[in-house]
């Protein structure tokens, strides 16, 4: 049988039978003990666990231990893949897990119904007013049944009191969904999946997919949140979602990731060059002994590959989702590129014949130039300028000559990325945005023309802690800046030799450092 | 098709290939040409005097009449055959994050830190090893010792210490002196945590001079494989059982906790 999963704002609030469903098979997880595989706190330490955190927030008692056997601490606990290019796959394996365990759990109770699906938060949804609200259901402590409401939880501080504010920009699907290859590069294009890597639970690397950068960050920063009144430094003062040690105990954790697996499908559907990667190392898992494992509803265990997760009605995944429209309207990120080009050269013809599969799989990266010192981040704005190799900047200037990059397998000129390098710090829901080419003294939310995105940095503190498996370097961000590069450069706006880089907070973003802040051109 | 496709197709990364091809042709260098690597091994190939007192003599004896050049040659071949293949990290941080036109000047100050750290430690190393050799009188003996410290070392918290900041990635700067300075740092500060982690197991080599080859390409295997995962080949798990093994049983979760820093969480 295959299940439906659906968009949460299509089903009736608070308490479509789905959710009701949801929430009484979420309370049966709940009260399983810890040792049991399909148990609440097994199935989210998969993703992530460190038992000074848990003990701290309640989730294991004082008396209390987790799981000894070996199969748990050698293979199971820690999983979750981020910062690297099976983030996508391995959250879907274990999304199906998760969803297939709860819909055993509702069987056993009485008028269970057996089509139950795992609904997923469309925080693009246009048929509501406000999609990126949290749904009610989650939202407070009263339930149907009576008693504490599963789906609640009280460590999910939001804006800092509770409530859940998400701005249309903190999920805006225009970067991820534009981008028609699944690998990215080092430093340039981090591709719709990420950036090629072995297994790799603690990042450190700037391989961070599209995806991942955004929906799927910032809705776990936003959502968890900190305390309000408090300092986010401060671990104990954050929300379970976010951090990826705790973030599987929220119930809402996994309808959000269902939004991002949606995506995936959503990417694929959208053009018929959209593809998943084809190479042996991707299809089947890192190599090595660290393995994907998952529990299944019947107390044994799964490995699985990403080669197992590329159909998702295939059996053992069976479901399909409600709806992978494209929400950008068939809009891909080459014509948009050089529609805006058309406009600023003023050259008519730039588009004629363009194909978007004449994207070339082999770019060249190079370094353009970096700011002269580390940045640390405050509770205001932050400025820094990143001075540009003269040599280098005219390749990219070069790049738009017409007659150069007419000829290139991609007809546009350079792409440009702009490199967060080795951001350290504590606090997991820190959150800006970055504005590139602001004028001094210009007002930031009056130019959203120069807004280059918004960075999330869910996992940064184990990124920071030395102690972790290749930890210590932090994380690494890269965003694309291409479409405010070319308008700075055709207009004569901005000089690029000196270009300013400014960072406006969002959630509270002190004592975040930046070691480095660079531009690196994309060749075709 | 472009090589490196070819070899990234075939499951193989050709970075990591052509490290230990360099590897490989300097432990060939060191098996055929021993003229030079021998001028190293002598230190310990000749007959060895039982006394602690003979070997101090002999060790005057040796730097008073060391060939440098031929010792650092010899240094530097050791450290190219064994640490080349340990070192696709930093050559691809190097790599990346300098300017196209500067990408082997950065490459080439960080050799010459990490190097220059290297002999230094070496010299050292081959001061430990006469001396071993010097006090038990013999090269196996000698070596089992080594053999033992090295175990002791790889079991340690401080060598995990070391170990996990030999992952380290610092700011590279782009222009001016700082563009000079910073690789080169990099280099002596990566070959800085790089002793302080390997120094027990390159102990061992210079203390069997009859075995040192084989001994030197498993170490070199050895530090590759460690260095490129994240826990200490398995030794992590080791240790952690032996800890498990050890742990006062008495120690409650809660007293663990209330130990615990305020607002951190444990670090090394």
């Amino acid at each position: 049988m295959t299940f439906t999963r659906r968009n949460v704002w299509s089903l009736q609030q608070p308490w479509a039978p789905e959710l009701l469903w949801y929430a009484r098979g979420v309370k049966v997880l709940k009260s399983r003990p810890f040792s049991d595989i399909t148990s609440w706190k097994y199935l989210a330490a998969i993703h992530g666990i460190e038992d000074v955190v848990w003990r701290q927030f309640g989730w294991l008692a004082a008396d209390e231990k987790q799981p000894d056997t070996p199969e748990y601490l050698n293979q199971d606990r820690n999983q979750c893949q981020h910062h690297n290019w099976y983030f996508i796959p391995w959250h879907r394996g274990y999304l199906a897990a998760y969803e297939s365990i709860v819909r055993a759990a509702i069987q056993t109770l009485p008028g269970a119904p057996d089509d139950w699906a795992l609904p997923y938060w469309n925080y693009n949804d246009t048929a509501v007013a406000n999609p990126r609200l949290l749904p009610q259901a989650f939202a407070t402590n009263a339930w149907p049944d009576g008693g504490d409401n599963p789906l609640f939880e009280p460590r999910r501080f939001g804006r800092g009191d509770g409530v859940v504010v998400i701005r249309k920009e903190d999920v805006d699907l225009k970067a991820a969904l534009s981008d028609p290859d699944f690998e990215g590069v080092l430093n340039g294009s981090p591709g719709f999946g990420g950036v090629r890597t072995p297994f790799q639970h603690n990042a450190d690397r700037p391989n961070e997919g599209l995806l991942e950068q955004g929906p799927h960050d910032p809705v776990h920063g936003l959502v968890g949140g900190y305390r309000k009144g408090t300092d986010p430094r401060d671990w104990r003062n954050l929300g379970l979602m976010s951090m990826p040690l705790t973030a599987g105990l929220d119930p809402i954790f996994w309808l959000h990731h269902a939004n991002i697996d949606r995506l995936w499908e959503v990417w694929l559907n959208r053009n018929p060059n959209f593809k998943n990667p084809v190479l042996k190392s991707w299809l089947d898992g890192p190599s090595g002994k660290q393995r994907f494992v998952v529990p299944q509803a019947d107390g044994s265990r799964k490995e699985f590959a990403p080669k197992d997760m590329l159909d998702t009605k295939a059996p053992g995944l069976n479901y399909l989702y409600e709806d992978i429209s494209d929400p950008l309207s068939g809009q891909q990120r080459l014509n948009l590129r050089l529609l805006s080009l058309k406009t600023l050269m003023d050259v008519p013809g730039i588009t004629d014949g363009l194909e978007v599969d004449a994207v070339p799989k082999k770019p060249t990266v190079e370094l353009l130039g970096a700011n002269s010192k580390a940045i640390t981040l405050g509770s205001d704005p932050s400025a820094t300028l990143v001075k540009t190799d003269k040599p280098t900047i005219r390749k990219l200037t070069d790049s738009f000559k017409l007659s150069t990059f007419a000829l290139r397998a991609s007809p546009e000129p350079d792409r440009v990325f702009l490199n967060l390098e080795n951001i350290t710090g504590d606090n997991d829901a820190a959150i800006f945005d970055v504005y590139v080419g602001l004028a001094e003294g210009a007002i930031a939310a009056e130019h959203p023309e120069n807004r280059a995105g918004v960075v999330s940095l869910f996992g940064i503190s184990e990124s920071t802690n030395i102690a972790k498996p290749h930890g210590g370097s932090g994380l690494s961000k890269v965003i694309e800046i291409t479409d405010t590069i070319d308008r700075l450069h055709l207009t004569g706006e901005a000089d690029l030799n000196a270009l300013p880089v400014l960072f406006v907070p969002v959630n509270d973003t002190r004592g975040i450092s930046i070691k480095r802040v660079s531009i690196y051109r994309q060749s075709t | 098709m472009v090589v490196s496709t070819r070899f990234r197709e075939a499951g193989l990364d050709p970075l990591a290939c052509a490290l230990w091809s360099i590897s490989l042709v300097a432990f060939g260098v060191i098996a055929l040409s021993d003229n030079v690597h021998a001028e190293l091994m002598l230190l310990c190939r000749s007959d060895p005097g039982p006394l602690f007192a003979e070997g101090l003599s002999y060790l005057h004896f040796y730097y008073s009449t060391l060939d440098l050049a031929a010792f650092a040659v010899g240094v530097t071949l050791m450290l190219v055959a064994m640490m080349t293949p340990a070192l696709a990290g930093p050559l691809l941080h190097l790599w990346f994050r300098s300017l196209s036109r500067h990408r082997w000047r950065a490459i080439t100050l960080f050799f010459l830190g990490y190097l220059g750290v290297w002999l230094a430690a070496c010299v050292l190393l081959f001061v430990i090893a006469l001396l071993l050799v010097s006090l038990t009188g013999s090269e196996p003996v000698a070596g089992a010792v080594a053999v033992l410290g090295w175990l002791i070392w790889q079991l340690s918290t401080v060598r995990s210490r070391c170990l996990a900041r030999c992952h380290q990635r610092p700011r590279l700067s782009v222009f001016g002196m700082a563009a000079l300075v910073d690789p080169l740092c990099f280099g002596a500060t990566h070959g800085f945590w790089c002793v302080t982690t390997c120094w027990a197991l390159m102990l061992i080599p210079l203390c069997l001079p009859f075995a040192h080859l084989p001994v030197m390409l498993g170490g070199a295997v050895l530090i590759a494989y460690e260095r490129a995962g994240a826990n200490g080949l398995g030794f992590s798990r080791v240790k952690g059982a032996i800890r498990r093994g050890l742990a006062p049983r008495s120690t409650t979760i809660r007293q663990r906790l209330a130990a615990a820093p305020a607002n951190s969480r444990p670090r090394p």
